[in-house]
């Protein structure tokens, strides 16, 4: 019999348009970062970042003896839209990141948040990043262009590892939530 | 499109803003209405509209069929929402049921299991207060101690409806809760998450 103790694995997907800051925020809260394979940008998007990530950002979070979290990034290009379903499977919940100073990117974002937004009992937590830009819309703006009433937006610098938890906390606060609310419909009216 | 069954969802949705002190709102629109969705907002300083206990208690009063409950953007934790506690009370007591709603409330307690009640607290202005605290002197009396057993010692039929009420009123504010054998809860897996991010 093998001598691996089994492991149990929770997925937390982390996902968001181009730019937006999956794959430092993966980086500054993983204890392991196995892919998350940075080339130069050549298509029209070289403009604005000269890396990018193509395959997946994946981390490990090693949570205690018994639990490690599997933290997904998806590549923020559309084209790469094909992958959400999958990746999407089996997991905890999902943090959209999104640009606040780019209007490109949030516009591209709604198509994402609406997908995420309906996936059952996966609750979405959307962090705006870059507010700390003089261009950047407010959180009130990117509520009202994604329709995302009820939703908690988490202003985060992904660079700064407080800030990077707060937005994966404000997330597991919602998981909780929802978990210990489906406990009280164990009274059922 | 077809309509959903009634129910009376708004309850439970009420006591996860108020047991949990969360701010929220709930949208609901009640099965004998074709009006859109209300909305009640509970938050720490205001509520939406002019008397909230009107609200409540219309809240409280008819099963609804379209009900939905959202967290707002609050990540403030212990946010303070004992200022509705008094409201609560007061739409308990003034709420009236029709017959057949106030039985298919009772229906709902009377399936439930063994039950434990919070000991009554000095911020409950709860007129009614003999009710409750013959309901909790009932289950710390009483290892059954089932809303179906409570309602059975009733002695009379006014006694149904005060101990419906009390029920309705400890059930929202969250101090009801199922007795379970004692063992050990084991944490979910986001809240041990939750732990290690706190930590690192």
């Amino acid at each position: 019999m093998s001598s691996m103790a089994y492991k149990e694995v929770a997925k937390i997907l982390i996902t968001g348009p181009f730019n937006s800051g999956k794959t430092t925020l993966i980086k500054l809260i993983s204890d392991e970062q196995l892919t998350g394979n940075d080339v130069e940008a050549t298509d029209e998007l070289a403009h604005y970042k000269s890396m990018t990530t193509v395959s997946l950002d994946f981390g490990v979070m090693h949570i205690d003896d018994g639990l490690n979290v599997h933290l997904f990034g998806t590549p923020g290009q559309a084209r790469f839209n094909f992958m959400w379903k999958t990746l999407s499977q089996g997991a905890l919940g999902t943090v959209l990141l999104i640009d606040s100073s780019s209007q490109k990117a949030i516009d591209e974002a709604k198509e994402m948040y609406a997908f995420y937004r309906n996936l059952p009992e996966r609750p979405i937590i959307i962090g705006a990043t870059k507010q700390d830009l003089p261009q950047a819309k407010s959180i009130e703006h990117i509520r009202t262009e994604l329709d995302a009433e009820g939703v908690h937006i988490v202003a985060c610098n992904p660079c700064i590892k407080e800030d990077a938890k707060k937005v994966i906390i404000a997330l597991l606060e919602d998981i909780i939530e929802k978990e210990s609310f489906a406990e009280d419909n164990a009274f059922t009216f | 499109m077809a309509k959903k069954s009634r129910t009376f969802n708004q309850i439970p949705l009420l006591r996860t803003i108020l047991a949990k002190k969360r701010s929220g709102s709930i949208r609901y629109c009640f099965s004998s209405d074709s009006s859109p969705l209300e909305k009640i907002n509970i938050t720490s300083k205001q509520f939406s509209g002019e008397n909230i206990t009107e609200q409540m208690k219309d809240l409280l009063s008819r099963p609804t069929y379209t009900c939905e409950w959202n967290s707002q953007v609050q990540l403030m934790p212990n946010t303070s929402i004992d200022a509705i506690v008094p409201c609560l009370c007061s739409a308990v007591e003034r709420v009236v049921w029709k017959p057949k709603h106030a039985l298919a409330l009772k229906q709902a307690f009377l399936n439930m299991p063994a039950i434990h009640i919070e000991a009554p607290d000095p911020a409950v202005t709860y007129s009614d207060m003999s009710a409750y605290i013959a309901l909790y002197r009932f289950t710390e009396k009483n290892s059954k101690s089932s809303p179906k057993l409570f309602f059975a010692t009733a002695s009379k039929k006014g006694d149904q409806m005060r101990y419906l009420k009390v029920l309705v009123l400890v059930y929202c504010l969250g101090f009801m809760s199922i007795k379970k054998a004692k063992k050990i809860k084991k944490d979910s897996i986001a809240t041990r998450v939750l732990k290690r991010m706190r930590k690192i």
